[in-house]
């Protein structure tokens, strides 16, 4: 495992339907760097993440807003957890000191047009594929036809996570709240920088799996795994918070599974998901940056130890464990 | 004096450029480059840990997020750490994170893919325009051969140069594609061609603009201890995105005068402790789509002095036989896949490197290159240091 020498420094977070997201963008950062104590002058590197079709836009749209300019800039807009990785590797590589991880999207746009239309095919403005509950549909099922996953815990789950959302008085159209993606607008900052803070990095795990994986293959439980043993960490000494973000509540629920398993925990223990889950303000790919920072904050001022997992993709296939510490002695 | 080495070139690959590549599918592409770099590197699939796409602009391809269903089996795929989206230097920052995650000790082997089908759309043109608002379907109303034509009309006025002065850049480039390969482009031009070929937007004429490109690239990157081409530097600078705001006078003129990528170059060169880039530099692979931005990079990158770099290379500099080649591939003007072009640099770099460049190869066994690439109109440089 790797000794993190990478700490997160400050958080902002502004969650909500209607946002707008340019003051949004703008209030986290600023947030961050009260937090951590920072001007935006001390801050070498940003690195952002925000879906290019949520965003309408390319690089440029937000970096500035998110304070990129003068500085250098990276966009990792696959996953809040690449995103992360991207800023960690950065700073242990040597080549920055302080990194600003900015991530934003416009879910509430998914909301009112049909998504497939907006992601498939500009060119031919033709849906391909299935919708995102749809897909979540295809892996609920699997799992529920394995085994691997009861109808009452799935159902359990998501009822909790959805009265725990700040989001709870949504409605979903009728969908089973285990399966439809509650979408939201979201912006997200983190300072992160060398050396020691309140909140220790100690290590990140990645999984992956293509569009679409094996029908075997559709358990997060296994990609999380997967990116556990990249770590090389067990997690069961002094886990003190758990938060998975992912599209459906059912794929939550389905890769916490490893972590409380091995911890001991129920999924509707309190140090888990305090948030709701991700699936209850969804906000594309940069959603995962919400519950590390959930994980941080828990952790600030503790001994403890947290795991945020970030899945992200249409059934959480690029799944990313992120293990944090809190350094109080 | 070298840099310190902060990760390892083990192998390149690319396939040749061409307008059309009919027939390979975008998930084909990406699969042969990934085979022929772990071919070149002589390393198992087994052994890759990590993988990185480099894919921008999505809009190209027609389709959203292709990491979800272009990268099935690529080597590193289930250790995939992300897709870089950072426009045409989306293949060189992209390098850099595997460099990163390397020297982090967080993957042994990174792979990074990138391709292109620039044939996929009709109007790649408005494709690209669309980038500013999808929902809406508005085009982004500045192409970039009109952004470019800003450039250019200001570098001819601020150094007294005709358009004639400018054409040299472009001949120089395709006389150097000839022996490229893998160049889109392998056919040489006079002046009076470049100069004579319509106008796109004044004074840039079809002739100092790139090709419209498809294309695959793939690099492996390894530790920095292991033998090879090692990357020893990169930096980076981040400006806004409307180009307007880059062109006011006495406040910030960088769409002018390229002093963001000096910022950038001068972060990179820290990091690989050269303090004279102009002699300590032996060889450099730009990306420039255009003409006026090979220019405007030489200055940037401190291989000359503002302002004459277009008589420099009238008169013999930077051509492959000079003492400093600039593009000695022939450049992006003879081709450039958008998401592939920095990757490419790094691959030319890597085989001038290497000694391997086939017919194209430098003569004065290079020993340090630097690369650079842009990313939107003149707003993100990145520029890398490469070392044999």
């Amino acid at each position: 495992m790797m000794a993190g020498s990478v700490s997160i420094a400050g958080t902002g977070e502004r969650i909500g339907r209607g946002l707008p997201i340019e003051a949004a963008v703008h209030e986290v950062v600023r947030d961050a760097l009260a937090g951590a104590g920072l001007s935006l002058s001390a801050i070498d590197m940003v690195v952002t993440v925000g879906s290019d079709v949520l965003d309408g836009g390319m690089v440029g749209t937000r970096s500035g807003i998110a304070g990129a300019y003068g500085r250098e800039l990276l966009t990792v807009p696959s996953s809040a957890g690449h995103a992360f990785a991207t800023a960690v590797s950065m700073l242990d590589s040597g080549q920055a000191g302080t990194v600003l991880l900015a991530g934003w999207g416009e879910g509430t746009k998914f909301a009112a047009l049909d998504g497939r239309i907006i992601q498939a095919d500009p060119f031919y403005a033709r849906p391909l594929g299935a919708d995102a509950s749809a897909i979540a549909a295809l892996q609920a099922q699997r799992l529920l036809a394995d085994g691997r996953m009861s109808l009452e815990r799935l159902t359990e789950y998501g009822a909790a996570m959805r009265m725990r959302a700040d989001l709870a008085d949504d409605k979903t159209a009728g969908m089973q709240e285990w399966l439809a993606p509650n979408w939201s607008d979201g912006a997200c900052a983190l300072v992160l920088a060398a050396g020691s803070g309140a909140v220790r990095v100690v290590d990140f795990g990645t999984a992956f799996r293509p569009y679409c994986p094996d029908p075997a293959d559709l358990d997060p439980a296994v990609w999380v795994r997967e990116a556990v043993e990249r770590i090389g960490h067990t997690f069961d000494e002094d886990l003190a918070a758990v938060e998975a973000g992912g599209p459906s509540a059912l794929c939550e629920v389905a890769a916490l599974a490893p972590i409380l398993d091995s911890a001991g925990w129920r999924p509707l223990d309190p140090r888990v998901n305090a948030t709701g889950g991700g699936a209850m303000a969804f906000f594309g790919p940069a959603t995962g940056l919400r519950h590390i920072i959930a994980v941080a904050d828990a952790l600030a001022d503790t001994s403890g130890s947290g795991i945020a997992i970030d899945l992200a993709g249409p059934i959480g296939q690029a799944t990313t464990v992120v293990a944090l510490q809190g350094a109080k002695q | 004096m070298s840099g310190r080495r902060i990760a390892t070139v083990l192998g390149v690959a690319q396939v040749p450029m061409r307008t059309r590549l009919s027939q390979y599918t975008y998930a084909d592409l990406l699969g042969v480059v990934a085979a022929r770099a772990l071919e070149d590197a002589k390393v198992d699939a087994a052994d890759v840990d990590g993988l990185i796409l480099a894919m921008a602009p999505t809009t190209t391809l027609g389709i959203d997020e292709p990491h979800f269903w272009a990268t099935a089996d690529l080597p590193g795929m289930k250790g995939f750490l992300g897709r870089v989206h950072t426009l045409a230097s989306s293949g060189l920052v992209a390098f850099r994170l595997a460099c990163a995650h390397v020297a982090a000790k967080r993957a042994k082997r990174v792979l990074v893919v990138a391709a292109d089908l620039a044939d996929e759309s009709p109007d790649l043109i408005a494709a690209i325009g669309m980038f500013a608002n999808p929902f809406a379907e508005r085009h982004y109303p500045q192409s970039a051969a009109a952004a470019h034509a800003f450039e250019m009309t200001a570098y001819m006025a601020r150094n007294a140069l005709t358009e004639r002065d400018m054409a040299h850049v472009i001949v120089k480039n395709r006389a150097n594609g000839i022996a490229n390969e893998y160049a889109q482009l392998r056919a040489p031009v006079t002046v009076d061609e470049v100069v004579d070929s319509p106008v796109l937007s004044w004074p840039i004429k079809r002739a100092d603009a790139s090709p419209r490109t498809s294309g695959a690239a793939a690099v492996l990157v390894g530790p920095a201890d292991e033998k090879g081409v090692a990357a020893t530097g990169f930096g980076n600078y981040a400006n806004h995105p409307v180009s307007g705001a880059r062109m006011v006078p006495g406040l910030d003129e960088s769409y002018f005068d390229a002093s963001d990528l000096r910022q950038a170059a001068a972060r990179a060169y820290a990091m690989a402790g050269i303090e004279r880039p102009h002699d300590e530099i032996d060889l450099a692979e730009v990306y420039a789509s255009f003409g006026i931005i090979e220019l405007l990079s030489i200055e940037g990158l401190g291989l000359t002095n503002g302002g004459v770099a277009a008589r420099m290379i009238r008169d013999g500099e930077f051509h492959r036989d000079a003492r400093l080649p600039v593009n000695a591939s022939g450049g992006a003007t003879c081709g450039t896949p958008i998401s592939a072009t920095g990757l490419i640099r790094v691959i030319e770099a890597t085989l001038q490197l290497r000694g391997t460049a086939g017919a194209r190869q430098i003569k004065h066994e290079p020993r340090r290159a630097a690369v650079s690439a842009i990313g939107g109109l003149f707003q993100l440089q990145e520029v890398g240091v490469l070392e044999a």
